[in-house]
């Protein structure tokens, strides 16, 4: 006979779960940054490290928090973050969570509408590609969508801006905004300016989310509850949207919080051709220049939307199938 | 039940998701906004970047910084279009027989942009201010001993002599001891007033959402008010999308400090004919291979004399470098460098002298596998190199060339941090690197700051303790009389030829694209093109 888990011993010991992820990603957090060659202080000083006296070097490491041996450091890193003190960027001085603040909300401003709008793209196309498979209609869009799951995202972005941005003047060569506008104009100019980059990845996520959807669909096409649906006398789009796409989503929602860290950190391509500032590019030339706090900070916080991603998908996952509760 | 009302049950639910999608982005959106008040009669000049910006904090933000002393700030002297000091906020100076005081003579009626006048007070305050507070200013703790103010006069007297000051100070601007005198940490100063200078603009606003600097021109400047009524820099990351907005007339002109503008966009640029190019010999050495000189056989000069005979200069200079590129001389700098020494011979490709030499050091095919042999094994040598579409170009080139000759090659290929981290632990053989304007200018000139082994720094070789060359340096940067400095810079291009440290693969002709209509240009060759502090008193702008 199968054991169940009180429901809070069970919350205790997921929290646990996580505690210990959590742990060992921070852990990795500082390591991953140190273990890098090269120094933060050259790289800060260029050229000029050649007139800086020793002394002056070492001052300077004291003030970054490099002095020390390598456990000192570690724990003195713990102690920050609980108190809540992501230190300054070496690149520009300027305190991480400001750094990151910034990006962060542009990525998040381009990440959510794209997953939010690829996962209904991908839904719908996949839904229909399976419940008509080896259609016209399931071709095209088999063949679609694994032609921009194919590109190369900054391939297509460069595309993209040429076309739609030089050639046509339609839109901007990049960037999130003009500048000088504000209030509604503002989120006009803003939305303009999305329109390539977040078409660009809602395709992208699309595209492989759409085969995912298809598989699934596929896969309980034949199942009991599908044919007794079809036997009510349901329309085909009431069975494939209200019965047979509710339980195949269950696949699409662990790609997503799976892509989620993904997407948050991996649009660089994408933020490099638009210029756009996100977190791409602020961990991109963090590491140019190994600024530790800002890579520490910017991981921290990948990794934190990662295990609420992950926390969101598991209770999605039993409001979607019954069977999980 | 209607198959419709089934049918359609999802739908209002997915248009709702739609709906709060669209919503949800209004809602992330951050906030921002300023204002304009651009009007139809000023000049306005725009300039595209790709450099990284952060903070209008000088100290902090290195880009910034470079943007600010061609804007917001004065130097007290820059380096002349003829490579020779110009007088900027120092109007005259004087330099002892010892070269250890150094007397400048400050301009009258300078202000600050808030309207403060800019006294030779200000100017002691800030040499000391760098001196003691900003980090990669540390130089002048060894040298400055004390600053001194004569009515106008802004006395330096140094503990040795440094026949380089006049140099070192074209890049260091004065700020204001009224601002920045309570301020310990110059790094970490969020106050509005930190962008407050003495220069030819006043900034404006940044936006760095926007990526957007607008700076307008200060009315009392004190060398008269700029050509120019706004300056916006348009900030991309990626040169592509720079290219196509100066195509389209997004923006006039483009600027990086010290870069070269890439030769690929050249031909595109051209026949589009809206575009012309300004052009200049670049101060600089775009791509050079140095030496690890404490292994063998670099430690061969014969051998490093058959690497510099095997290199098919010409080739490199037309096929990378688009035939903007000339073939240097073994003396390492381009002839812009005002003792530039004719008498040293250009490198010269020869792959028969290459293998010659190599025979004669006994390094020779014995197995005929195409690779020579010295001391019974192969000659296989890493060349490190930062991972630069230019820089992996070269190296490909460098490669073959050597290869043909029978010197295997690796090609490290590494980022910029690691390869500085791997060229100080002298982790390489051969290491492609570049040298600067500024670097070409630094330590004792000619590019001894790459070669002088008892320097660090990021770009820097230190792979050179020839005492001979090491005495040369030591004598350049001890004297300030013209004639011995003249002598010894030629000396220090021939001890580049004598010993090889380093080869130049290749001299520019560095090019600055403009927007057809603007006219007058004039070329900063140490911050790098046409968007100079010389040319805001010169350029013009067509009317229609």
């Amino acid at each position: 006979m199968e054991r169940h888990q009180h429901p809070a011993a069970e919350v205790a010991s997921k929290a646990v779960r996580y505690l210990i992820v959590f742990f060992i990603i921070m852990s990795i957090n500082f390591l991953l940054p140190r273990l890098m060659p090269g120094d933060p202080v050259m790289n800060i000083l260029g050229e000029e490290a050649s007139y800086a006296p020793p002394e002056v070097l070492e001052e300077m490491k004291a003030d970054w928090g490099l002095d020390g041996p390598l456990y000192v450091q570690y724990f003195r890193y713990f102690g920050n973050y609980l108190t809540g003190d992501w230190g300054h960027s070496f690149l520009c001085m300027r305190p991480v969570a400001d750094a990151i603040s910034l990006h962060l909300q542009w990525t998040l401003a381009l990440v959510l509408p794209a997953i939010i709008l690829g996962a209904l793209l991908a839904t719908v196309a996949g839904a229909l590609a399976a419940w008509y498979r080896k259609s016209k209609l399931d071709i095209g869009f088999s063949a679609a969508f694994l032609s921009f799951y194919s590109m190369p995202h900054y391939w297509l972005a460069m595309v993209l801006l040429f076309v739609f941005g030089f050639l046509l003047g339609w839109f901007p060569l990049g960037k999130v905004t003009t500048g000088d506008t504000s209030g509604l104009a503002y989120v006009a100019d803003v939305g303009w300016h999305m329109v390539l980059p977040l078409g660009l990845l809602t395709v992208s996520k699309a595209a492989y989310d759409f085969l995912v959807v298809r598989n699934s669909v596929i896969s309980i096409y034949g199942e009991d509850y599908v044919l007794m649906a079809q036997a009510k006398g349901l329309s085909q789009m009431a069975v494939l949207f209200r019965h047979t796409v509710r339980n195949a989503l269950a696949p699409l929602i662990t790609v997503t919080a799976i892509q989620f860290g993904v997407i948050l950190s991996g649009t660089l391509m994408v933020e490099i051709v638009f210029s756009w500032p996100g977190m791409g590019t602020l961990i991109y030339e963090a590491i140019g220049a190994r600024d530790y706090p800002v890579l520490q900070g910017a991981f921290f916080i990948i990794a934190v939307c990662m295990l609420a991603a992950n926390f969101i998908a598991d209770m999605v996952y039993v409001w979607l199938d019954p069977r999980m509760r | 039940m209607s198959k419709c009302v089934s049918g359609c049950g999802r739908l209002p639910t997915l248009l709702f998701g739609l709906v709060l999608a669209i919503l949800l982005l209004a809602s992330v959106l951050p906030m921002a906004g300023c204002g304009s008040n651009e009007t139809g009669e000023d000049v306005v000049l725009k300039v595209g970047s790709t450099k990284s910006y952060k903070t209008t904090n000088k100290f902090s933000d290195y880009w910034y910084g470079v943007l600010s002393g061609m804007t917001t700030h004065d130097s007290l002297i820059k380096l002349g279009t003829d490579m020779k000091p110009v007088p900027w906020l120092a109007t005259s100076w004087e330099v002892s027989a010892d070269s250890k005081q150094f007397t400048f003579t400050i301009a009258e009626d300078v202000k600050w942009h808030d309207g403060t006048p800019l006294t030779p007070e200000d100017v002691r305050f800030s040499i000391e201010y760098h001196r003691d507070k900003v980090t990669n200013s540390a130089w002048m703790k060894d040298v400055i001993d004390n600053v001194q103010v004569d009515g106008q006069h802004v006395i330096l007297n140094l503990k040795k002599p440094y026949g380089n000051l006049l140099t070192e100070f074209m890049t260091y601007q004065p700020v204001p001891k009224h601002i920045w005198e309570d301020v310990d940490d110059p790094n970490t100063y969020e106050g509005a007033d930190r962008t407050v200078g003495s220069g030819p603009f006043k900034l404006e606003s940044w936006d760095e959402t926007a990526g957007k600097f607008t700076f307008v021109a200060n009315d009392d400047y004190f060398q008269g008010e700029p050509n120019v009524d706004k300056l916006v820099v348009e900030v991309f990351k990626n040169m592509d999308a720079l290219v196509m907005a100066l195509s389209r007339g997004d923006i006039d002109t483009w600027w990086d400090y010290s870069g070269e503008f890439p030769f690929t966009y050249v031909p595109t640029l051209l026949k589009s004919g809206d575009i012309k190019f300004a052009s200049a010999t670049f101060l600089g050495v775009p791509a050079a291979l140095g030496f690890n000189l404490g292994e063998a056989p670099m430690n061969e000069l014969g051998f490093r004399q058959a690497v510099a005979k095997a290199i098919n200069y010409s080739d490199i200079s037309s096929l990378v470098f688009y035939n903007y590129g000339t073939v240097p001389t073994y003396g390492f700098v381009p002839s812009t460098h005002p003792n530039f020494n004719e008498s040293i011979p250009s490198l010269e490709y020869d792959t028969a002298a290459a293998a010659s030499l190599l025979d004669s050091l006994g390094m020779t095919d014995s197995n005929s596998n195409g690779t020579r042999e010295a001391g019974g094994q192969e000659i296989r040598l890493d060349l490190l190199v930062q991972n630069t579409a230019t820089n992996i170009r070269c190296s490909e080139f460098v490669k073959q060339y050597l290869e043909a000759v029978g010197i295997g090659i690796n090609i490290v290929s590494v980022d910029s941090s690691t390869w500085v981290a791997k060229k100080d632990a002298m982790d390489y053989d051969i290491v492609l690197f570049r040298a600067t304007p500024w670097g070409a200018l630094m330590h004792a000139g000619e590019g001894s700051g790459y070669f002088d082994s008892r320097r660090t720094g990021q770009g820097v070789l230190h792979n050179l303790s020839v005492q001979e060359y090491l005495d040369a340096c030591d004598a350049r940067l001890s004297t300030g009389d013209a004639d011995q400095q003249r002598a010894i810079d030629l000396q220090i291009q021939e001890l580049h030829a004598e010993y090889l440290p380093g080869i130049a693969l290749v001299w520019i002709e560095s090019v600055y694209p403009y927007r057809e209509g603007w006219n007058d240009w004039v070329i900063d060759h140490i911050y790098g093109g046409v968007v100079s502090s010389f040319s805001w008193f010169k350029v013009t702008k067509d009317t229609d």
